[in-house]
């Protein structure tokens, strides 16, 4: 079946009176991977059930593939969407063995010599071959979740949705196996929406990324519109790590204590901004003039992380190579990089001055 | 791949006005739920309406009773009979208590040598029913009874303390429901997160200080729910209290019913039923607001048996003494009176005639083959008909389910006499046709042993993720199928343990069986309570033993569940 794509317009839903999700309009473009990415209790589950049909919608409209199936006075059952869903605790039948399990979505749509050429395919899909016959206790982690995709993919649905798929595993497998997934979904071809509160899971797998807070949308972006031009700061402060310092508008730019910005933003003088500092921003020089101190550091490998305080007290982080060897306590004066322009904020939003990605 | 921001943008904007319904239309078409959670809801809804015959009868019973049937109420007598059953039941649970919080402790938690022995054996007591623990009691401990027979020749003693009465009550009633507070509070123990104890430990405190603050806190919910059912278990009980001859509300309804002044039974009933509400409440009140469940993954480790050094040898004397008085020395009774009755010929009672053995033996089949049946079809029914609202309850909280739920467990409250009366009541007056057939006595069944059901299965659900049904619904199977399919094979245990529960407990029950069945439908417990009217104690011996034995079974099965977790 040809990958559709699958557009929300306007949705909410209401838990009694608190809204879990507000006003909350996405497009996933077929054969796309959407990740949901916002901290806990931001309604990014909330939108993958609606999706999925177990929640119904208060308000707005569902579309997949061009077709509405859920609207406040319409509701699709769950088991009418065809969609394929992988829990955030797989919810492998313990009952049933992995080839059953795998097979459970064909329906005796075909025979049965059918069924089983298809149940088979699909395991050497995930690469769980010869596993068919045992029981799901018996497996890993791993080899359950990938039973879990094997089962959502068996019936070819429109669309795949994924709840926080990785959570469960142990931190060290978790790399490798993220990797061999996102090859199986490039490989399928399938729509995907995929939740996660995890941020580096989200510049990893998504094609586009849609940040939430509190029911709403942030900013939807692809991972580098993310990262690099977020729109507004809760964007900024979410995505990597960010460091706050205030800029205030004068008439040949912005000043910072970081130094002086070069920017035109024809906003009346002396407007106070904020600067998102990344520590890529950051340029630390041990000369004179200085306006810093080191207060510690973190070897990376290939660089140092240093923690470093402004004369006002407020913490910056700077990236080194780690030949540049400054002890904690050293003086320093930390500077913005030339070339590189941090996101600037008014009032929360961002400055439309940057220029765009490519 | 270049996906620009702006298309993204635009799409947040509202790009065409959507119709929208006014709100209240929208809340009404929202609850128009899916045809398979109707069908549970009118379900559920159906037993509930079975369940409030009950009290809806004794009302209109009661409105009928008069101004002398109230003057009796207040009455001086009334007032007697309520402290009766009041002191009785808070004695029982309290001696229960005393008994099996340390038995518990000890065949759990400790190295007493024997262990998985004892721990069958201190619950078996459960298969007595109270009438038969009762009459048995009573011909061993009573003036003239089997203990005195054996000891005045050796101790010259003439007269031993009174048994009837409120001192054969207290003991016997104390002796057959310890196990139910033994049961509910070594499950507790089976769930306490060792690492507690240990971070106590590690706080400074000494083993005993770290039981009596962290230990027995953790237990309270369970003894507490262990006291409920044994209180509960006092104030319907029936059979003991007769045999016993200990004045409280049970008895004096029934005296009533035989004396058709069903309306003054309808106003006892009616009180003793706002009396076990009383306690149901208290109860929930009791509950508190500390959490016992694990806030935390806890750590998988089984605890360590406490060792118990130089107490080994009066652990294993006291846990001894229990099962000897609680167990060995009633089988032993039965025995003895089995035997005598075998001597004599005089095994059963054939209504009067004297028989051989065999014959008497071969009488017995029917009455254990109805036995059987009834308690079987009523494991079935009750199991089925549990269901709807055990998963309303566990999946669909809200208010409906609360309210199926409190009424089911209302069945707690309503002692097996009133069930009784009040289906009687309805039998004649608008179903005829059903008076005095099967199908009223597995009604009354159905609504004593609902509780249990929901109990069993509901412990079961909880355990099962409900992401496995939304996965099966997620894979295009409707929702009654996902029932089928998904969560029925993985409710099992808990199916089978509520099946097993009532089984055990039909067998044994005795009033509504007694005033229910059908006209020559005889059973093996109106058996032996006819035989225990007549003082035949040798006569009751042996439907007694048939009823130990097929009781047993299902006991066994699910204690040997119950420690092979």
């Amino acid at each position: 079946m040809p990958p559709v794509n699958i557009s929300c317009h306007l949705i909410s839903k209401y838990f009694g009176n608190r809204p879990a999700v507000e006003g909350v309009s996405l497009t996933i473009p077929a054969g796309r991977i959407l990740v949901l990415l916002g901290p806990s209790g931001c309604g990014k589950t909330t939108v993958l059930r609606l999706v999925a049909g177990f929640e119904r919608l208060d308000e707005g409209e569902i579309e997949i593939g061009g077709d509405v199936i859920a609207r406040p006075d319409q509701h699709l059952p769950p088991e009418r969407r065809h969609l394929g869903m992988v829990f955030q605790d797989y919810a492998i039948f313990p009952h049933l063995t992995v080839a059953d399990n795998v097979g459970f979505g064909l329906n005796g749509r075909s025979g049965q010599a059918d069924k089983k050429a298809r149940v088979d395919s699909l395991l050497a899909f995930v690469g769980l071959d010869n596993l068919g016959e045992r029981m799901p206790h018996e497996l890993s982690g791993g080899q359950q979740q990938r039973v879990a995709l094997a089962r959502a993919l068996v019936t070819e649905p429109r669309a795949l949705l994924l709840d926080e798929p990785f959570s469960n595993l142990d931190a060290a497998f978790r790399t490798e196996v993220r990797t061999e997934v996102k090859d199986l979904l490039r490989q399928s071809g399938t729509t995907t929406i995929f939740v996660t509160h995890d941020q580096e899971e989200a510049l990893f797998f998504g094609d586009l990324i849609a940040i939430m807070r509190s029911g709403r949308i942030e900013q939807i972006g692809t991972p580098e519109e993310i990262f690099l031009r977020p729109r507004t700061r809760f964007v900024a402060a979410f995505m990597g790590q960010t460091d706050f310092i205030p800029g205030q508008v004068t008439s040949k730019g912005i000043d910072t204590p970081l130094g002086h910005l070069n920017l035109d933003t024809s906003l009346p003088i002396g407007t106070q901004l904020e600067v998102a500092l990344r520590p890529n921003h950051v340029a630390l020089n041990p000369g004179v003039n200085h306006n810093s101190r080191i207060l510690s550091r973190q070897f990376l490998g290939i660089a140092y992380l240093y923690r470093v305080a402004l004369s006002d007290g407020t913490i910056i982080h700077s990236w080194q190579p780690y030949q540049v060897d400054l002890p904690p306590d050293t003086s320093v004066r930390a500077t913005i990089r030339p070339g590189n322009l941090p996101p600037l904020f008014s009032e929360g939003q961002a400055l439309d001055i940057l220029p765009d990605l490519d | 791949m270049n996906l620009r921001n702006n298309q993204y943008i635009e799409a947040q904007d509202v790009t065409r006005p959507l119709p929208r319904l006014p709100r209240s239309v929208r809340r009404r078409i929202r609850s128009a739920t899916s045809s398979s959670h109707l069908i549970m809801v009118a379900a559920a809804a159906l037993v509930t309406g079975l369940i409030l015959l009950v009290p809806y009868y004794l009302v209109v019973r009661s409105l009928n009773a008069g101004q002398a049937a109230v003057a009796t109420m207040v009455s001086l007598r009334t007032l007697h009979l309520l402290g009766n059953t009041v002191l009785l039941a808070a004695a029982v649970t309290l001696g229960a208590t005393a008994l099996a919080v340390p038995l518990a402790w000890l065949t759990i938690a400790t190295d007493l040598p024997g262990r998985r022995l004892w721990s069958i054996l201190v619950a078996l007591p459960l298969i007595f029913p109270s009438y038969v623990a009762a009459y048995i009691y009573a011909s061993t401990f009573s003036p003239k009874g089997l203990l005195q027979q054996l000891l005045s020749p050796l101790i010259g003693l003439d007269r031993i303390p009174d048994f009837y009465g409120f001192p054969g009550a207290f003991f016997v009633l104390t002796l057959i429901t310890y196990p139910y507070i033994l049961l509910t509070v070594r499950g507790a123990f089976r769930h306490l997160d060792p690492s507690l104890v240990e971070a106590a430990r590690n706080l400074g405190l000494t083993p005993w200080q770290a039981f009596w603050r962290v230990t027995l806190p953790h237990l309270r919910p369970a003894i507490i729910a262990g006291a409920l059912l044994v209180a509960l278990y006092v104030f319907r009980d029936f059979g003991a209290v007769t045999t016993l001859q200990y004045n409280t509300f049970t008895r004096i309804i029934y005296n009533r019913y035989l004396s058709y002044r069903l309306d003054m039974a309808a106003l006892f009933a009616s009180i003793l039923v706002i009396l076990t509400i009383v306690i149901l409440l208290l109860e929930q009140r009791s509950r508190g607001r500390g959490r016992y469940s694990r806030l935390s993954a806890g750590c998988q480790r089984r605890p360590q048996p406490a060792s118990l050094g130089r107490w080994k040898v009066p652990a294993l004397i006291y846990t001894a003494a229990v099962v000897t008085v609680a167990l060995a020395v009633p089988l032993a009774t039965l025995l003895y009176w089995l035997w005598r009755g075998w001597k004599n010929q005089q095994v059963v009672s054939g209504f009067g005639t004297m028989s051989d053995n065999l014959t008497s033996l071969t009488s017995l089949l029917e009455p254990a083959w109805h036995s059987v049946s009834a308690s079987f079809l009523a494991a079935l029914l009750t199991i089925l008909l549990a269901l709807p609202v055990t998963i309303l309850v566990v999946r669909r909280p809200g208010r409906l389910s609360r309210l199926f739920e409190q009424v089911a467990y209302a069945g707690f409250a309503l002692p097996g006499i009133v069930i009784a009366l009040a289906l009687v009541f309805f039998g004649i007056n608008v179903v005829p046709s059903l008076y005095q057939t099967l199908p009223m006595l597995l009604a009354a069944y159905v609504i004593l042993f609902i509780p249990q059901a929901i109990g069993a299965e509901r412990a079961s659900l909880l355990q099962l993720s409900p992401t496995l049904e939304e996965a099966g619904r997620s894979l295009g199977r409707h929702p009654l199928a996902v029932l089928r399919r998904i969560t029925l094979p993985l409710i099992r245990p808990g199916l089978v343990t509520g099946a097993l529960l009532v089984f055990l407990t039909a067998m044994k029950e005795l009033p509504a069986t007694l005033i229910l069945s059908p006209l020559g439908f005889n059973t093996l417990a109106a058996q032996i309570w006819s035989n225990i009217g007549e003082a035949f104690f040798a006569r009751a011996a042996l439907p007694t033993l048939l009823l130990l034995l097929l009781s047993s079974i299902p006991l066994t099965w699910l204690t040997l569940r119950d420690t092979h977790e």
